[in-house]
């Protein structure tokens, strides 16, 4: 630099005013962003589910938190990461050759894999996921996670080293498409004739679309930008910095099916449950498990009662070790794990199961003995005052969450910096063009994540949750129950008598709602103990629509999947980042707004097929393929610049918002649904986006040229 | 180092629908140009459309497409057949497609001036008395889109590109990240006699009088043709106001016939003047080279810098093009501080050893800009 130049100092005066200002705006952009899945959410509980928000001051701030860490995020991406991802990419081709630029590329590319923790947002997707049923997938998730990670980051570096040498050498990315999309199309085909590489579609499609987190994106995005700038090759529009991420979506679902087939020779066939627990397998059992207590907690964690049955061999041992998970809880942690009683009650256990364990708690309360666990919030009253308690003790989470966010952010962000640093420094012998703003950017992208991710699992996942986990029940028929309360000492006189309509009589008493109501209910003879004059009553909640109207049901869930996707992906901080720099690249002729706004309808749609999927239990290679090819057509009708964006929206659909609350959703409806694994939800959520940025750019080029076209007919005339 | 004197040469500039692109590279290679600057740009205009089969009346909002930029340096003698034979060529009479100007400019070490191979049957008629308006705009400013503006006055068809800013705001310190340094620059073909009504009225309405609004001068124009189509799609006459004058225009041969009557509060806009009192410099070089040579020139009295992107696209013999990326950083700087600007670019040139670089300079007149000079 030839002279130091001389700064301007405001006074205070000046300088609050204009940071407020500025602050002031890049917070309106992220309520605006926000706003939708918010009010969506909120009007989703009270209208459909009829029910207020629990938690609410927790939700309003874990709110609060998402916009303030959306907009420190992102703009620590425009600040910090994405002029340094552009710095560097201009000065490689500048001054090394292309072997250094690849090899960076692929160390990039496997190193964000590593960074950023989406493999594991799909270990959750696989919490169902069950050793003899589907062993091979179950390999992958449980025991083999190291090599699914390789597999992943292989592909990723790939890609991007690929990546690099198309900007370099000025290749467009049709001919990529052209060769990827296929081959990958004809392995899943071929994968969907085997009995256990079947199940492994959906989980390598669901990698590709994982895979590009946040910081990467942005920071591949402009790195590509600043080498395409900085490279002297032919065809303009090929070198757009564009089309990273659509390889990095492709190559790792070609390491993941890569890795299927090795693993699959030495993985047993998929077996029935019993089978798989008894005596006579257990000693393979051991071998692919790891230990004789792993195969215990399976039956437990994984397993239905056929399981466990099959486990203990006789049924006098089985009810023991039922039992046993109320009367020892150390006994019941081992073998549970993350899963308290009630959730495993509530998801695993069958009704035998649920009733040995409820008459052993309420023997337990008869005796006032102390009962470790809380069984259901609100089926002993006088527990509610734990329920409270706990209520307390979630907030004080906060700073652990927080702290444990920090770090996850940290180990995001760091080490890619660190990286790119590292290159610019020793390789380029360069250095930051403006270093107090970089370094503010990072600080900001860092603390931003932090914030955000804390918010979203104290705000929008939680509410989220609230409404996934009821919603299955809205399409069922059944009344659905709301808490079990005992009344005791209670009088048989105090009943009424009523006739039906068939001319029977019956016998009612009455109870007293929260709102004051009077509500006659029927009195249930089974569940009032003459012994203790104590009757247990079971609050139900009324059918929703009532009869058997599953079809409207089913067309909420339907609608709840299409609004979480567009809602949570219009917030998406990595698609913003991609949405301004179409826009520049573009010179405006495509918005920023309408990108977003493509992409989210597309998720949305992609979320609801999904979904769709998972209740009908349609193989994914029927809505794969197709899907695919019609894209491959479409593809052949874009102009080259459409092709790139079109192809990465794809890939950026899924960040820190989308991920935990769309699998959420998918759990949730897969649980309730019993179906094996929830995959498959974001690899339509990669699809439709695709599809519907296609149609979007084919619509908006003939659109512009049509006037164009206009007057050359005029002139041939 | 070749010899450091200016040369006067022909800034021929095309603006043409992205879509006539290629045709316009292939155009231009046939006559003989072996390198030309190409920058990426957007045309706005208003699509009258009717809404919900006419219930809800028309309305006409703002259009983009996409536009490309290209200019070509020839000699003065040949700029007026190279613009007639890309009116031809390009069918440009018909409104919609495009506009091609020629812009007399001195320019220093720039790339070998081509020989133009043209047999050309008649000439067109171009007209004469144009000034280019060149608006200067932060994205995100406190102004109102200058395109939007010179749109709803009936102005013209504006271009817009995308640059970034360079002034001020690099001497705040980390407060300068409050100031986004996305610009956009507007340009505006308007005929001569209005230039400065218009000038006044897009500053007045546009709200550039207000601080952070932006910056706006006038360069002249030798001759050229303008693309005059305001508004496109749904239209409910024979013939488009615009092709109208454009057709008067031919007949006329020249704007003047359409003078405009301003009412501009000549309170709130300081009149500007007409006389050429700065030049417009542009300094074009690599990608990523300039930051040195603007600091030095802003040092002698440049007052900031906007950068575009540009692209160099060489064409070769095969009909296959090359590009490369260079960046265009423009300043207008009085004319007593010229000398000093351009002595200073220079200096660094010659201590970093760097001969990729090539500066023009125009006469600019009509200087508006929110800030008050020193």
């Amino acid at each position: 630099m030839a002279t130091e130049r001389k700064k301007i100092h405001f006074p205070l005066k000046v300088a609050l005013p204009m940071i407020w200002n500025y602050i002031k705006n890049k917070l309106k952009e992220q309520i605006k962003a926000v706003a939708f899945i918010i009010i969506y959410l909120v009007a989703f509980k009270f209208i459909v589910l009829q029910s207020s928000p629990e938690n609410a001051v927790q939700v309003a701030v874990g709110v609060g938190m998402v916009v303030c860490g959306l907009a420190m995020f992102l703009e620590g991406l425009f600040l910090g990461l994405m002029p340094l991802g552009d710095r560097v990419g201009v000065q490689l081709p500048q001054k090394t050759n292309i072997f250094v630029i690849m090899g960076f590329g692929l160390l990039l590319g496997f190193g964000a894999t590593l960074a950023e923790p989406s493999i594991s947002t799909l270990r959750l997707a696989g919490e169902g996921v069950t050793p003899w049923a589907t062993p091979l997938l179950y390999r992958f998730l449980e025991l083999e996670t190291n090599m699914l990670i390789w597999a992943v980051g292989a592909g990723v570096g790939v890609a991007v080293a690929c990546g690099m040498a198309r900007f370099y050498y000025g290749i467009g990315l049709k001919p990529f498409i052209y060769v990827l999309v296929p081959v990958t199309l004809i392995i899943t085909v071929y994968f969907g004739f085997d009995e256990n590489l079947k199940y492994v579609i959906n989980l390598a499609w669901d990698t590709g679309g994982v895979t590009t987190g946040p910081v990467t994106v942005p920071l591949v995005l402009a790195m590509g930008i600043g080498i395409s700038k900085a490279s002297k090759k032919k065809n303009s529009a090929a070198s757009s910095g564009l089309g990273v991420v659509t390889l990095a979506s492709l190559f790792p679902v070609l390491g993941v099916f890569a890795v299927a087939l090795y693993l699959n020779n030495t993985t047993p066939e998929p077996m029935n449950e019993s089978d798989f627990f008894s005596k006579n397998y257990r000693a393979e059992a051991v071998k692919m498990l790891g230990s004789e207590e792993e195969v215990n907690k399976i039956a437990f964690q994984r397993g239905t009662s056929i399981a466990r049955h099959s486990y203990y061999g006789n049924s006098e041992k089985y009810r023991e070790a039922i039992l046993s998970l109320v009367d020892n809880p150390d006994n019941a942690k081992k073998l549970l794990g993350n899963l308290t009683l009630i959730e495993w009650l509530s998801r695993k256990a069958n009704e035998d199961e649920k009733k040995l364990i409820t008459e052993r708690i309420t023997e337990k309360v008869a005796e006032k003995k102390p009962v470790s666990v809380i069984t259901n919030k609100n089926e002993i009253k006088s527990k509610k005052d734990d329920f409270q308690r706990e209520r307390v003790l979630n907030k004080f989470d906060f700073s652990s969450i927080f702290l444990r966010e920090m770090r996850l952010a940290i180990y995001a962000v760091v080490p890619l910096v660190l990286l790119l640093l590292l290159v610019l420094v020793f390789i380029l012998k360069d250095r930051l063009k403006k270093a107090d703003e970089s370094i503010l950017g990072i600080s900001l992208s860092l603390i931003g994540m932090a914030i955000l991710t804390t918010g979203i699992q104290l705000g929008l996942s939680s509410l989220g949750n609230q409404i996934g986990r009821t919603l299955p029940m809205v399409y069922k028929t059944e009344a659905q129950e709301t808490g079990r309360y005992i009344f005791k000492n209670f009088k048989k006189d105090t009943m009424i008598s009523a006739y039906n309509h068939r001319g029977q009589l019956n016998k009612y008493f009455y109870v007293v709602d929260d709102s004051n109501n009077i509500k006659a209910v029927p009195f249930d003879e089974s569940r009032y103990d003459a012994s203790t004059g104590n009757y247990e009553y079971v609050r139900t909640k009324d059918v929703l629509w009532t009869a058997k109207l599953t079809l409207l049901g089913m067309a909420f869930v339907c609608l709840f999947a299409f609004g979480m996707g567009y809602g949570s992906t219009i917030a998406e901080p990595a698609l913003n980042a991609l949405g301004i720099t179409i826009e520049e690249m573009t010179v405006g002729t495509v918005k920023r707004s309408k990108v977003v706004g493509t992409v989210s309808i597309g998720v949305g749609t992609g979320l609801l097929v999904g979904v769709l999927r998972l209740i009908f239990d349609i193989n994914a290679c029927y809505l794969l393929v197709p899907g695919y090819l019609v894209l491959l057509i479409l593809t052949y009708f874009s102009d080259e610049e459409f092709t790139g964006l079109a192809w990465d929206s794809g890939g950026v659909t899924t960040g820190p918002i989308t991920v935990p609350l769309v699998l959420a959703m998918g759990l949730g409806i897969g649980g309730g649904l019993n179906v094996v694994d929830g995959f498959g939800i974001v690899s339509m959520a990669s699809l439709f986006p695709i599809l519907t940025m296609l149609i979007f750019g084919i619509r908006i080029r003939n659109r512009q040229n049509s006037h164009l076209k206009a007057t050359e007919e005029a002139n041939n005339e | 180092m070749n010899n450091f004197e200016f040369i006067e040469v022909s800034r021929i500039t095309l603006v043409i629908h992205h879509g006539l692109s290629k045709v316009a590279l292939k155009l231009f290679k046939d006559i003989g140009i072996k390198t030309l600057m190409f920058e990426s740009a957007r045309t706005a205009r208003l699509r009258t459309k009717t809404n919900l089969f006419d219930i809800l009346g028309i309305s006409d909002p703002i259009e983009d497409s996409p536009t490309d930029i290209f200019r070509i340096i020839t000699t003065t003698d040949d700029s007026e057949k190279v613009i007639s034979y890309i009116i031809d060529k390009l069918d440009l009479k018909a409104s919609g497609r495009g506009s091609v100007y020629s812009q007399n400019i001195l320019e220093l070490n720039g790339k070998a001036i081509p020989e133009i191979k043209i047999d050309l049957h008649g000439k067109n008629t171009l007209l004469h008395d144009l000034t280019l308006i060149t608006g200067i705009q932060s994205v995100s400013g406190s102004g109102e889109n200058i395109s939007k503006v010179a749109l709803r006055l009936g102005a013209g068809v504006p271009t817009v590109s995308l640059g970034k800013g360079t002034g001020i705001r690099d001497r705040l310190g980390l407060l300068r990240i409050t100031i986004s340094p996305e610009k956009e620059i507007t340009y505006l073909l308007v005929p001569s006699f209005d230039a400065n009504g218009l000038q006044n009225l897009l500053i007045e309405k546009g709200k550039l009088n207000r601080p952070g609004g932006g910056f706006m001068y006038q360069t002249p124009i030798k001759y050229g043709l303008v693309d005059s189509q305001v508004t496109v799609g749904y239209q409910n006459r024979a013939a488009s106001l615009e092709q109208i004058i454009a057709a008067i225009d031919d007949i006329k041969k020249g704007t003047s016939w359409r003078r405009r009557m301003f009412e501009v509060d000549e309170d709130r806009v300081l009149p500007t003047k007409t006389s050429y009192t700065h030049k417009e410099i542009s300094f074009i070089c690599p990608v990523e080279h300039s930051e040195d040579y603007i600091h030095a020139a802003m040092d002698c009295g440049a007052a900031g810098a906007t950068m575009t992107l540009l692209k160099n696209v060489t064409l070769n013999d095969d009909n296959s093009y090359d590009f490369s990326n260079y960046e265009n950083a423009i300043m207008c700087v009085r004319k007593e501080d010229e000398n000093k600007v351009i002595d200073a670019i220079l200096n660094i040139a010659n201590e970093k050893q760097e001969n990729n670089w090539i500066i023009q300079k125009i006469p600019a007149s009509s200087i508006y800009a929110t800030y008050k000079k020193k």
